[in-house]
């Protein structure tokens, strides 16, 4: 018996009774040719990303570093004084990062940052799909997924291996079952949205700003639901999550309060740039998107299936009341989507710090990509968007954004080559010998994990040096004292940070006498400043 | 107000059922409750804010068009672009529930129209400006050729047609049947005569209270026909009226008015036109005539199909004219843009009573009635094949018949341009004073400008086969060419896809002949275009039904010419390839491809001005590749296609499974104590006077950047000599520059690795016996000593020795062995540490002055080789003294004298 006749019953005599009726398979089939368009946005999101090519940028290079370390400790429970200023767990995607690392290098752990957006994409496709109606539904699904997987930030997060993606992935697990259990009450549900939400928290801290919006998603659709003994219940039950798990994470690494506290809650900006500017960042990495959200809350509160009650004599605040009470049910579910959009964005416009401000945009355009996709899909003619002429609109709209979204990514995504420094610096360094002085620690520091120890290096951030009478220097002096004395046989200075440290550095480098300047690289990292390398040609 | 509602004509309702509208393929009848004569009912003239929402959608559509090949034109995003379009259309069109041909068109479509318009938006900057006369027209030509092409998927887009109004019931209304002749003969008339019969019949057996009259509208005698009272003897007979005109004009316009005029065939009549050749199928009237419910329908337009296909002119123009209504007029029909086509047609007498009758001032009439009368009437097309007729037998009838369809078409669309391309002009209520001048819809417009303008791709074509002429015979270039790339990742992609996509399109309507023979009209439009602009008049000229002569050469002299010039042109460029072969190649390419076209017209000449029973073989021959084209070029190609899916994979898998597929590495080549062989390290100049030495060892010194030479190292296997390999990390040619990639260091650390694992891989490929060498002389201890430059230490020398042997062995190159070539006066911490790594070790005698080297059994069971090499000119009698010195050593394995000035120390 062939596979043809398992799939066709009355094919044959010993045919068996198995479910594969012509209805089964027709439904089934239908359901499948609703997945080619989802299929066609994750090629071309995969195809987008597989444009974005580069060495290991510095934030990379951070999280994989320590994640090698755990890898290779083999237990991801050892503390680390990487919790005290990594921003999200190092236990957590670090050492899976290391892991990957292991199996199949950088670009293994980039393939994970790849599938978590994917998927991503994946979760706006299902949350879409719980709102709206009728056919109005799935187009509106479609293209919230088409325009989540053609903004920059999820183009470039999608080739970027911090745990920025998975972040994104775990938070749109969290929305799509908080939605899940406010619509049909379901305790699992609630479980899976609390145990998301705290992976999500768990990966990147940042993550907690959106603990409102997934609040007001479960909490509303609860409340209208089931009521407010669920609500609460849902609440509680996902409180007591959270606060398992971190009780748990804190006992075991106390030191993750200081890395909270320092790169989350109370972070001090690092690169501080005006408001105005941040804005205009935002509104050019996604603000059609985040304005297209807005636009789709307010034809939903406006032009959705609202039924004005007839009669031109009722003035326009009664109309607006009438449409507010009838649409209460969802409508603060759709402005908190829209609205979650700018949350990351204020927030870096309200402390003016304008690192990762690129990353977390992705995480907003999470939330208002369903709306943005329904505000589409009634710009495009409604629910039958292949009828008439204004899908070209549509068409057009999603062009143009994706014509400015991969050229924004790619320029994202061109930090300095760095490849043939780390290769210079291979080229002088031997394994447990060679003392290495560099403001670039992290990416040296992964450039030459499988040849010198990590604490072969020196970097700018902590340095205390006894010299040759004896003496301990600690910061700046300590630096300028062991060049004096020859005390580094590599020094190799990208002039990000360390000039803060020690400014007349470079004027010992020249003045000991033992250093030779062997290599110099231009045009090095985000702020493109000249990286040089010298070697110790003295004798000691 | 209206309502849908169950028709009380079952047998009406029937007939519509089964019409075929376009599209949808059922028609919604609903009722109205009072006839609908918006025609003259003025109308106040009233703002309405949401008349502004088509022209707002189509300011976007434009203004992001716009926008999109500005995008396409100032970035490399022309591919990303198409492939976006491609998912965005799959997200619209893509869907469980919809028609699988609209989904597929849609999405084709789509992707095809945003690749024509990236390339336009990249051409729109690569327009030559340095050769203005030729890239200027070329790129109108281009343009032209682009918005022809968006404008066929805009026609062919699916729509749903709107509803058929029953206002009234079309049975009870009186039929003519006009069928106008002048001299097409009585067996040609009979036919006709007698089809228009069989549908009068089948019509009046389903609807007895049905009037049908059949007229024949005999211009024979103002024509000077000699068989004109043949023709009235004929109608006669079959009883059949018959109209004969005494005073000439207007053309068959004029002879269709003059008999709407003797018979009355005014005001709620419906007039069903065939051509004299045109003979109707039985149930032609009972399809047609029941649209005519609704009071708005105008006329009802049926295809026009030949029936003597075993004439290869009519074969070729039956393909041609299947483009049009097969393809063309079921798209045009739901945006109410079906012309009248002078036959298989039936129109409502009101209408042309409303513009005075069928212009006579036309020679094509039924184009100048269309344009006017659709400002307010309805037209339908049936898709059902209700007629079948002649078509042109010969060259000349058919160019006759194209050269006064494109001058007529061509003088409407000069005479209408103003009306039909002004973007502001749109429908307009009907007034008092009748239709407004400027009463076309968008749709129409845009339909009736492709139709008018269709007939200046004669210009087109001469331009396209000029530019590659020019540019291949004179060096005019009309692009500004960029590169290979950038025209390929823009160009390329549109011109497949144009391309797969059309013939996707047209797949069972039409075939590749209808394409050729249109591009074989481009001499006669080119005529056309030269008779409008000039005003010159042409008379209106009867399509011959029947062949009028042999000689079908002087017809094709211009295919004939700009054959020649094509053949010229190509083998022209073909003899400068070399000297700028990436345009003159896409130039050559372009030129083929028209060169095939012309041929195909040359073929069509001959293949029609054969005696008939070649020709006839000839056309067997043709149904037979069809037919196998169909069955079994169809297994042929799936086989093909296995074949090529199974090559495919297995490569994928041999590349994969490759390596461990290979047979085993030969072993190293036996070293120790065979006897002392010489060698001779000769300047590369004088290696061809050593030709006649038998050579045993050949070695050479390859950069690691470059590949290994297997071919060379399998020649030399062949001769029974061993490959000898040196590799060099960097160039010795490169000077002081700081290779710190090619330091013992760097290699040490693995910066080499990648280029290791490729030079083992092929080594290990080889498979025969071979000597390697790597870090020559990297003991020698000098102020210039390369190892010391790099900062490289003894142990890091010996590391990177030790990581090149592991990453050879790791890579199963076992088949190498590693000789060590030592320096003079070198390290002896490398020289011991790396004598326990080699398998035989090169000691350097250089010629020195009272020098006399000893050996010292130093080297134990190691095999050593002894090159002995003195700078400068070779000495002839060094040669003598230096052997005398070898023989006496019992180690000496091979002997290498070394002529040249080929010493020193150095990493390479």
């Amino acid at each position: 018996m062939g596979l043809s006749d398992l799939l066709n019953p009355r094919a044959g005599a010993f045919a068996p009774a198995l479910p594969f009726t012509p209805e089964i398979r027709a439904r089934w089939l239908a359901r499948l040719t609703a997945l080619v368009p989802l299929i066609a946005i994750l090629a071309l999101q995969t195809a987008a990303m597989s444009t974005l090519r580069n060495d290991i940028e510095r934030d990379e290079a951070i999280y994989l570093l320590e994640g090698l370390k755990l890898a290779d400790l083999g237990s991801a429970a050892v503390p680390t004084d990487a919790s005290t200023y990594f921003s999200g767990l190092p236990y957590f995607y670090p050492f899976f990062g290391g892991l990957l690392h292991n199996i199949g290098g950088l670009e293994a752990v980039r393939a994970l940052s790849t599938v978590s957006m994917l998927l991503a994409t994946v979760t706006v496709y299902a949350l879409a799909r719980h709102f709206f109606d009728g056919t109005a539904r799935r187009d509106s699904a479609y293209l919230a997924a088409a325009l989540f997987a053609m903004q920059p930030s999820v183009i470039f997060l999608g080739r970027y291996a911090t745990f920025d993606a998975l972040c994104v992935l775990l938070l749109g697990c969290a929305a799509v079952f908080a939605v899940r259990a406010g619509m049909t009450g379901r305790v699992s549900s609630a479980v899976l949205t609390g145990l998301f939400f705290t992976l999500a928290v768990a990966t990147k801290y940042a993550a907690l700003i959106y603990a409102a919006p997934i609040a007001v998603l479960i909490g509303w659709l609860t409340l209208r639901r089931s009521g407010f003994g669920r609500a609460a219940a849902f609440g509680a039950l996902m409180l007591a999550i959270a606060c398992i798990f971190s009780g748990i994470m804190l006992l075991l690494d106390p030191g993750l309060t200081q890395g909270l506290s320092f790169t989350t809650t109370a972070r001090e900006a690092m690169t501080i740039v005006p408001r105005e500017q941040i804005a205009g960042l935002v509104i050019a990495l996604s603000g059609g998107t985040i304005l297209l959200g807005f636009v789709g809350f307010g034809i939903y509160l406006f032009a959705g299936d609202i039924r004005v009650p007839p009669g031109d004599d009722s003035t326009l605040v009664q109309r607006g009341i009438v449409f507010i009470a009838r649409h209460s049910a969802l409508a603060p579910v759709i402005l908190t989507l829209a609205a979650a959009a700018v949350l990351s964005p204020a927030y870096h416009i309200y402390k003016m710090e304008f690192t990762s401000l690129h990353k977390h945009v992705a995480f907003g355009i999470l939330f208002a990509a369903p709306v943005a996709g329904y505000a589409l899909m009634r710009i495009g003619g409604g629910q039958a968007l292949a009828a008439g002429r204004r899908w070209l609109l549509v068409l057009i709209a999603c062009l143009l954004i994706f014509a400015g979204s991969l050229p924004q990514a790619q320029g994202l995504y061109s930090w300095g080559f760095r490849a043939e420094a780390a290769d210079a610096l291979r080229s002088l360094v031997r394994p447990a010998s060679t003392r290495i002085l560099t403001d670039e620690a992290f990416i040296f520091g992964y450039a030459l994990y499988d040849l010198i120890d990590p604490s072969q290096i020196t970097s700018q951030y902590y340095f205390e040096y006894t010299d040759r009478w004896g003496d301990t220097h600690l910061g700046a002096p300590a630096y300028t004292r062991a060049v004096d004395e020859g005390y580094f046989d590599v020094i190799a200075l990208g002039f990000d940070f360390g000039v803060t440290y020690a400014p007349d550095l470079l004027e010992h480098i020249h003045t000991s006498g033992y250093y030779q300047q062997v290599y110099a690289f231009p045009a090095w990292g985000w702020e493109r400043e000249t990286l040089i390398i010298w070697r110790f040609v003295g004798d000691r | 107000m209206e309502k849908l509602h169950r028709v009380d004509n079952p047998p009406l309702m029937e007939a519509v059922r089964h019409a075929d509208v376009p599209y949808n393929g059922t028609v919604r009848v609903r009722s109205v409750d009072a006839p609908r004569q918006e025609v003259s009912q003025p109308e106040a003239v009233r703002f309405d804010v949401r008349a502004l929402q088509p022209v707002v959608e189509r300011l976007l559509i434009a203004a992001g068009t716009g926008a999109l090949m500005m995008v396409a034109a100032g970035s490399n995003m022309g591919m990303w672009l198409t492939l976006a379009a491609f998912v965005i259309s799959v997200v619209i069109f893509a869907r469980a529930e919809s028609e699988r041909w609209h989904a597929l068109f849609g999405i084709l479509a789509v992707t095809v129209s945003v690749s024509a318009l990236v390339y336009l938006g990249w051409r729109a900057f690569s327009v030559n400006l340095v050769s203005a006369w030729i890239a200027v027209p070329l790129f109108a030509a281009e343009v032209f050729g682009a918005l022809h092409l968006l404008g066929f998927y805009y026609t062919l887009y699916p729509r749903k047609s709107e509803p058929i109004a029953q206002d009234i019931d079309p049975t009870t209304l009186p039929i003519y049947v006009f069928v106008p002749t002048v001299n097409e003969g009585r067996e040609v008339l009979t036919a006709t005569l007698k089809g228009a019969m069989a549908a009068r019949d089948a019509y009046l057996a389903q609807y007895p209270h049905g009037r049908v009259t059949i007229v024949l509208c005999n211009d024979g005698r103002v024509a000077g026909a000699p068989d004109w009272e043949d023709t009235e003897r004929l109608a006669a007979e079959l009883g059949v009226e018959c109209v004969t005109r005494t005073v000439k004009g207007g053309a068959k316009a004029g002879n269709l008015e003059h008999a709407r005029h003797v018979v009355g065939a005014h005001g709620d009549a419906l007039i069903a036109v065939f051509d004299a050749d045109q003979v109707a199928t039985a149930d032609f009237l009972l399809k047609t005539v029941p649209y005519f419910s609704e009071m708005r329908m105008g006329w009802v337009q049926t295809g026009q199909y030949y029936w003597n296909t075993e004439n290869t002119v009519a074969r070729w123009a039956n393909d041609q004219q299947a483009m049009f209504y097969r393809l063309l007029c079921p798209g045009k029909s739901p945006l109410n843009a079906v012309i009248i086509c002078g036959t298989n047609v039936v129109i409502r007498a009101n209408a042309l009573d409303e513009i005075g009758g069928l212009p006579q001032d036309s020679i094509t009439e039924d184009m100048a009635a269309s344009v006017t009368l659709h400002r307010r009437w309805r037209s339908i097309f049936l898709q059902d094949e209700l007629a079948h007729g002649l078509g042109p037998m010969d060259l000349k009838s058919y160019f006759a018949q194209q050269r006064r369809w494109s001058t007529g078409n061509l003088k409407i669309g000069a005479q209408h341009f103003k009306a039909l391309a002004n973007p502001f002009a749109g429908p307009r209520p009907a007034n008092a004073d009748g239709a407004p001048a400027d009463g076309l819809r968008f749709d129409q417009r845009v339909q009736y400008l492709l139709g008018t303008s269709h007939y200046l791709c004669g210009v087109r074509d001469f331009i396209y086969i000029m530019t590659p002429v020019i540019y291949l015979l004179f060096g005019t270039s009309a692009i500004d060419y960029t590169s290979m790339g950038q025209f390929l990742s823009v160009a390329l992609p549109f011109w497949v896809m144009s391309h797969v996509v059309f013939y996707i399109v047209i797949r069972g309507q039409t075939g590749i002949r209808g394409v050729m023979i249109n591009f074989a009209n481009f001499p006669v439009y080119l005529n056309s275009l030269f008779t409008v602009i000039t005003g010159r008049r042409l008379g209106f000229q009867v399509t011959s039904k029947q062949r009028v002569g042999r000689g079908n050469l002087q017809f094709i002299r211009p295919h004939l010419f700009f054959l020649a010039l094509c053949l010229v042109a190509f083998v022209v460029g073909v003899q400068k390839l070399p000297q700028n072969p990436e345009p003159i190649f896409v130039s050559l390419v372009w030129i083929a491809y028209q060169t095939f076209f012309l041929s195909s017209v040359i073929w069509l000449a001959v293949a029609d001005g054969l005696p008939k029973p070649l020709r006839r073989r000839i056309d067997g021959i043709e149904t037979a590749l069809k037919a196998a084209r169909m069955q079994p070029f169809t297994r042929i190609g799936r086989s093909l296609a296995a074949v090529s899916s199974v090559l495919v994979i297995g490569g994928f898998v041999f590349t994969l499974t490759g390596r461990a597929a290979m047979p085993p590495a030969s072993p190293p080549p036996a070293l120790a104590h065979s006897g002392a062989g010489i060698g001779l390290i000769l300047p590369y100049e004088t290696l061809d006077a050593a030709r006649d030495v038998e050579q045993s060892v050949i070695g050479r010194t390859d950069l690691i950047a470059a590949d290994f030479d297997t071919a060379w190292a399998e020649a030399l296997r062949e001769t029974g000599a061993i490959p000898w390999v040196t590799l060099a990390f960097r160039d010795p040619g490169a000077g002081d520059a700081e290779d710190f990639d090619a330091s013992p260091l760097a290699i040490a650390n693995g910066l080499r690795d990648a280029d290791l694992r490729r030079w083992a891989a092929a080594v290990r490929a080889y498979g025969g016996p071979m000597y390697l060498t790597v870090l020559p002389r990297i003991d020698v201890v000098a102020a210039s000593f390369d190892a010391a430059r790099f900062g490289a230490q003894p142990d890091d020398v010996i590391r990177a020795w030790t990581h090149i042997q592991a990453i050879f062995t790791a890579e199963g190159a076992t088949n190498a062995a590693w000789i060590w070539v030592k320096g003079a006066l070198g390290e002896p911490q490398i020289d011991a540490a790396l004598r326990t790594m080699a398998d035989a070790v090169i000691i350097e005698m250089p010629s020195l002055p009272r020098n006399l080297w000893v050996f010292s059994g130093l080297y134990g069971d190691l095999p050593v080789f002894v090159q002995v090499a003195r700078a400068g000119q070779a000495d002839p009698a060094f040669l003598p003294l230096a052997l005398d010195h070898a023989a006496q050593v019992d180690e000496l394995d091979v002997f290498l004298f070394d002529a040249g000035s080929h010493f020193g120390a150095g990493i390479y």
